[in-house]
């Protein structure tokens, strides 16, 4: 991601301004529902009630945003430290990833055979996530939807660099070994 | 401390970032190690699934809820200071009435244990009096019976007396 926002933007929202702050909202709420989302489980409802105690966090806390970071990054690390506290606080059930598919930003109408492959490739990939652990899961997700860098990422959960790239290759070599246990589990049931 | 494979499970993963040296390394041991070829076409497959996913935006009826829910934190915003000033309030209020609890509590403790006191005290001296009797009521009971036969006779007497002086008186005058 790495956009630069509008630093006038941030000076109007700091003085209350509700139209700029409907400004951040908007450029925002995709990639903080894709966090939360991905984060709690693959569940819009909690996903939705997450965004908006995270744009809620940052309308309050805007005076303490310090402009020596980036906008984005500072916003994801409320939306990620918000996920994680949420996760902690309670052990959130799976859900069914059908009830949300359809508000995945479709690029074309799909056909029902590309809908089932999409649904299984969603499935798949909320399986693969699930098994990681909270920060370890924020991490993989700020690298592969929000294209942000390792010290971006140390700086939105709260790590250092190295730190990011040891938990970054501990999770990817994780995602191998859940990814090939459902293959195998795949099969067994196949069979 | 990374064993072998680790090592190369490593430059797996940024493959597409490697050096022209590294690549070769890593093409060279590929060659000869089949767990590590296997590694690479599993974390193909995970890394297409990662890439592939899309971004999950909210559903269109969130914009409305959020544009709702919008005014949730300029409300919140607004009623800060007075949010603070309450607290302060209600804790100050809070503060008084427990130590005006504990005051009166004091006193009426204090209270009981006066009245306690003085209910021992008259119980000693109830008892001390009853201690008393009960010690002397052995005298009392003959004083007393001897007071009273004495009194029986000394009536009597005095009864009798007059009845003499008065006889006497009689005669004289008849």
């Amino acid at each position: 991601m790495r956009q630069t926002f509008p630093t006038e933007i941030i000076d109007r929202v700091r003085n209350g301004d509700s139209c700029a702050f409907a400004a951040v909202v908007d450029s925002f709420r995709t990639s903080v529902y894709n966090l939360c989302y991905r984060m709690l489980n693959g569940n819009s409802g909690d996903a939705e009630d997450a965004v908006q105690e995270v744009f809620v966090k940052v309308w309050r806390n805007i005076d303490k945003y310090d402009e020596r970071r980036t906008f984005s990054t500072w916003v994801l690390s409320i939306a990620t430290n918000h996920c994680i506290d949420q996760i902690r606080k309670r052990r959130l059930p799976t859900v069914e990833i059908d009830e949300t598919m359809e508000e995945v930003i479709p690029d074309r109408i799909p056909s029902p055979k590309r809908i089932v492959a999409e649904r299984e490739q969603a499935e798949q990939v909320r399986i693969l996530l699930d098994g990681l652990s909270e920060v370890d899961r924020a991490i993989i997700i700020l690298r592969y939807w929000d294209d942000l860098s390792d010290r971006e990422i140390g700086s939105a959960v709260g790590l250092s660099e190295a730190a990011v790239k040891s938990r970054l290759f501990r999770a990817r070599k994780q995602l191998v070994g859940f990814y090939r246990q459902a293959q195998e589990q795949a099969v067994m049931e196949a069979a | 401390m990374m064993d072998g494979h680790e090592y190369f499970e490593e430059l797996i993963f940024r493959e597409d970032s490697l050096s022209e040296a590294e690549r070769n390394e890593l093409k060279a041991h590929l060659t000869l190690c089949a767990e590590c070829v296997c590694f690479r076409d599993d974390w193909i497959a995970v890394n297409t699934l990662l890439t592939d996913a899309p971004a999950v935006s909210p559903a269109p009826g969130f914009v409305v809820l959020f544009e709702n829910g919008r005014a949730v934190p300029a409300q919140r915003r607004n009623a800060a200071p007075w949010k603070g000033l309450a607290i302060f309030v209600i804790g100050l209020l809070l503060l008084i009435a427990a130590n005006l609890a504990l005051i009166a509590n004091h006193v009426w403790l204090t209270l009981i244990v006066r009245a306690t006191e003085k209910l021992m005290m008259a119980r000693l001296i109830w008892d001390s009096i009853t201690a008393f009797l009960y010690m002397i009521r052995l005298p009392l009971l003959i004083g007393g019976t001897a007071a009273i036969i004495a009194a029986f006779i000394v009536g009597f007497g005095i009864l009798l007396s007059l009845r003499q002086y008065q006889q006497s008186h009689e005669k004289r005058g008849v």
